[in-house]
C-alpha cells in the first residue's frame, strides 16, 4: 500500500483524520511500513522531549550580568597574569540589578560583593560606619577546601592613590575587617600562597 | 559571614519567560569558543544565550531559590570563561556544563546549610550534607540524558527559519494544547497553510536532527 505522506501522517497521529481516511492510514501502519514507523517514532520522541523541557530562562539581569564577564575577564587577565598577579572578577554586587533592572533587591542596608579569582573567592560587605566612613568586612574561601586551612592568616592592604593605608590578617576562618575607612575608590589585596588577588577598583560609599 | 542573596522581584514563570534567543544557532560550540577566545563578544553571547536554561535550571530544580539560582549562574559562566581555551576542541559542552553547574550548586547549596548551623556545630562529612539534597536522590545520568536531548531539540529549533521556529514553539513548548485556529491566529496566516506548513517544519526539524536523537 501506497505510503500516505507525512502530512497526512502528522495528521492521522494528531487526530485529525476521521472515518475511512483514518481507516486507511491505520491499516497501513499496521502493515508494517517502516518508514511510516519511523517517522511516528521520531515525532513521538521528539514530543516527549519538548514536553519534558520545563526548563525556564533566568531573568534578563541575569543574561546581562554573565555577558559583562566577558569583558572584564578578556580585558584584564592575560596582562596581569604576567606579574603574577591574579585580577579578581566580580560575580554579583546587591547594588546593581536593583539599581540598574529593578529585579534584584538586597535585604539589608550594606552593600555586598562577592569577587572569584582562579579557585578563591572574596566575599565583601560594605556597611556605613558614620556618614563619611564605612566598614569593610569580608571573608576570604578556597573553593574544593572542606576547612579554612588555605584561607586563614592571609595578609591583606588596603590601598588608596598607590598608598597602603591598611593592612590586616584574615582570622582563622578567612575573615576580616577594616573599620572606619574613609569614603573612596580603593583596591583590596590579598596574599594568598604566592599569589596575590586584586581587587580594583573597590569603592568604599557608605550605604 | 553570610552574604545575604536578598529577594528576587517580579520573577518570570518557567513558561513565560522566553529569555533571549540564541543570535548564532547555526555556528556550533567549537566555532563559538574559538571566536570567544580570539575576544568576540558576540560569540560569548551566544554561547550563553544558547545554554541559558540549561544551566539557570539546575540549581532551581536543586532547590535552590531564584537568587541562588542567579549566582550559580555567574559563577558557571566565569568558570565556562576561565576554560575557553581547554574546551575548545569539544563540539558540544552541554555535559560540562551540566557537571559543572550541579557542583557549583551542590556547593553554594552547603554553604547556605552552613549559613544556618549553629557556631557550635562542625561538621566534616560533606559528602553526608550533599546526600540530603534533592537531586542526589535521582538517577544523574538519566537526568543528564534528558537534560542534553532537550538542548539538542532547542538549538535545532533555534537553527529553523524564522516561521517554522514559531510555529514548532508555539505546537511543542506553549504548554497549552493549542489549536490550529490559534496558532493561525498568533502567526498571521491562512488556518489552511497550518497542515502543509507544520509539515514542511517537521520535515525540516527532522533534518536537523539526524543522528543527534
Amino acid at each position: 500500500m501506497k505510503c500516505p505522506g507525512f502530512e497526512r501522517l502528522l495528521d492521522y497521529l494528531d487526530g485529525r483524520l476521521a472515518g475511512e481516511d483514518a481507516q486507511v492510514v491505520a491499516a497501513h501502519l499496521e502493515g508494517g511500513c517502516k518508514r511510516c514507523a519511523e517517522n511516528r517514532e521520531w515525532l513521538e520522541r521528539v514530543r516527549a522531549i519538548a514536553a519534558s523541557d520545563d526548563r525556564s530562562a533566568p531573568p534578563l539581569w541575569v543574561l546581562q550580568r554573565a555577558r559583562h564577564l566577558f569583558d572584564s575577564q578578556t580585558v584584564r587577565a592575560g596582562a596581569l597574569d604576567r606579574l603574577g598577579r591574579l585580577v579578581a572578577a566580580l560575580i554579583f554586587d546587591s547594588l546593581t540589578p536593583a539599581a540598574v533592572y529593578g529585579v534584584r533587591l538586597a535585604q539589608s542596608g550594606n552593600r555586598q560583593l562577592v569577587y572569584r579569582a582562579d579557585l578563591y573567592s572574596v566575599d565583601l560587605q560594605i556597611a556605613s560606619a558614620h556618614p563619611a566612613a564605612a566598614n569593610l568586612i569580608g571573608q576570604v574561601l578556597r573553593q574544593g577546601e572542606a576547612g579554612f586551612q588555605s584561607v586563614a592568616r592571609l595578609s591583606l592592604e588596603l590601598i588608596r592613590e598607590n598608598q597602603i593605608v591598611g593592612s590586616t590578617y584574615t582570622n582563622a576562618v578567612g575573615q576580616f575587617a577594616f573599620n572606619g575607612i574613609e569614603c573612596g575608590e580603593y583596591d583590596l589585596q590579598v596574599k594568598a600562597h604566592g599569589a596575590t588577588i586584586i581587587i580594583a577598583p573597590l569603592p568604599i560609599v557608605p550605604s | 559571614m553570610s552574604l545575604s542573596a536578598g529577594v528576587a522581584v517580579g520573577f518570570m514563570s518557567k513558561r513565560a519567560s522566553q529569555g533571549k534567543r540564541d543570535p548564532s544557532p547555526a555556528r556550533n560550540d567549537r566555532a563559538l569558543l574559538s571566536a570567544c577566545l580570539q575576544g568576540d563578544a558576540a560569540a560569548w553571547e551566544a554561547l550563553i544565550a544558547r545554554y541559558q536554561r540549561l544551566i539557570y535550571s539546575i540549581p532551581i530544580k536543586l532547590g535552590l531559590s531564584p537568587n541562588d539560582a542567579a549566582d550559580v549562574f555567574q559563577s558557571v559562566c566565569l568558570k565556562l570563561l576561565e576554560h575557553l581555551s581547554t574546551l575548545r576542541n569539544q563540539d558540544k559542552i552541554s555535559s560540562w556544563l551540566i557537571t559543572t553547574t550541579r557542583r557549583e550548586s551542590w556547593r553554594l547549596a552547603l554553604h547556605r546549610r552552613r549559613e544556618h548551623v549553629t557556631v557550635a556545630y562542625e561538621s566534616n562529612n560533606s559528602a553526608d550534607e550533599l546526600s540530603r539534597l534533592p537531586d542526589r536522590q535521582a538517577p544523574l545520568d538519566e537526568q543528564q540524558e534528558r537534560s542534553e536531548q532537550q538542548q539538542i531539540l532547542r538549538q535545532a529549533v533555534e537553527q529553523l527559519p524564522e516561521r517554522c521556529r514559531r510555529l514548532i514553539t508555539l505546537l511543542f513548548y506553549s504548554g497549552d494544547q493549542l489549536g490550529y485556529d490559534e496558532i493561525a491566529r498568533q502567526l498571521e496566516v491562512p488556518r489552511a497553510s497550518m497542515g502543509p506548513t507544520r509539515a514542511r517544519c517537521l520535515a525540516k526539524l527532522k533534518k536537523l536532527l539526524e543522528g543527534k536523537l
